[in-house]
């Protein structure tokens, strides 16, 4: 069996994934994010709290190294689809 | 003899009844290390190319403060430099470093309080310009911050259960230089901004 399609199919979801990835995180427009604020209002103090809660958003480095990743994968399946003709 | 004794024993009944406590004299001393860890500093770098922005909530410290005279306000807020966070691990990993706070060997971020003027009084609410040092990397730097003192005398059982008290909450909004404190002074300018913007809101206690 050829490698070529299975580069080529590789590549697109690598893409599709790391793009449905970084839109799960509301298309976060910066850095990947490992905790995200909680703003709480102490009613007495007026003061707003911040606490912290672990999770994982995606950030534009993340989009941009999987979608590197995805053209390189099916850059490769058409080099091997190439080689094989 | 009589009449001396009377008026001795008297003497002593004012003394007695007078309040044992510290508010007696007019200031009292605020512990800001909340129990409910509201406290907080946030900062804020808008570089060009990057925001940084987080928060710190290891607040500690003491202030004098008398409603009557708060010109006299005095004290020393701590912050502990290893509780500066922001929401990227490895960015917050390089922020702590040798390179930039190096908490490892400053582990403390500290205003000494030296003294409070042009003091506006509304109601309960002081604004004033506050005077002090800023120790931020061993670096320490006198400056003058605008800040605005809320007074809540007797609300402190309101926070905390069976406690007798006033509370005192200090809200100050400022800007520092990084480069003046040693902290890579000129370089990576275009990511990470050499103006760095606190906004400090904290309440202290002080029980009875």
């Amino acid at each position: 069996m050829s490698l070529s399609p299975i580069f080529r199919i590789a590549g697109v979801l690598t893409a599709m994934a790391t793009f449905a990835l970084w839109a799960a995180g509301d298309f976060n427009m910066g850095w990947t994010k490992d905790r995200i604020e909680v703003r709480t209002v102490d009613p007495i103090l007026g003061i707003e709290g911040i606490s912290y809660e672990e999770t994982y958003i995606a950030g534009l480095e993340v989009l941009a190294a999987g979608c590197l990743l995805g053209v390189v994968l099916f850059t490769l399946g058409i080099f091997f689809r190439r080689k094989g003709s | 003899m009589i009449k001396t004794a009377t008026i001795l024993l008297s003497a002593l009944a004012l003394v007695a009844s007078l309040p044992a406590d510290h508010h007696a004299s007019g200031a009292a001393s605020f512990d800001f290390k909340d129990p409910k860890g509201v406290n907080n500093v946030t900062f804020t770098l808008d570089a060009p190319l990057e925001s940084i922005s987080g928060s710190a909530s290891g607040i500690s410290g003491t202030v004098s403060f008398d409603p009557m005279h708060p010109e006299a306000t005095k004290g020393t807020i701590v912050v502990d430099a290893a509780s500066l966070t922001v929401t990227n691990n490895k960015m917050q990993e390089h922020m702590h470093g040798d390179g930039w706070l190096d908490t490892a060997n400053h582990g403390a971020i500290t205003f000494e309080l030296k003294e409070i003027s042009q003091v506006e009084k509304s109601g309960m609410t002081y604004e004033a310009h506050a005077m002090g040092t800023f120790t931020l990397k061993g670096v320490s730097k006198d400056i003058t911050v605008p800040i605005k003192l809320t007074y809540l005398p007797g609300r402190l059982s309101e926070r905390l259960r069976d406690v007798e008290g006033d509370l005192l909450v200090i809200r100050a909004t400022f800007s520092i230089d990084r480069s003046e404190f040693g902290i890579k002074p000129g370089q990576n300018t275009d990511k990470v901004s050499e103006n760095i913007e606190l906004k400090l809101s904290i309440a202290g206690a002080s029980p009875r």
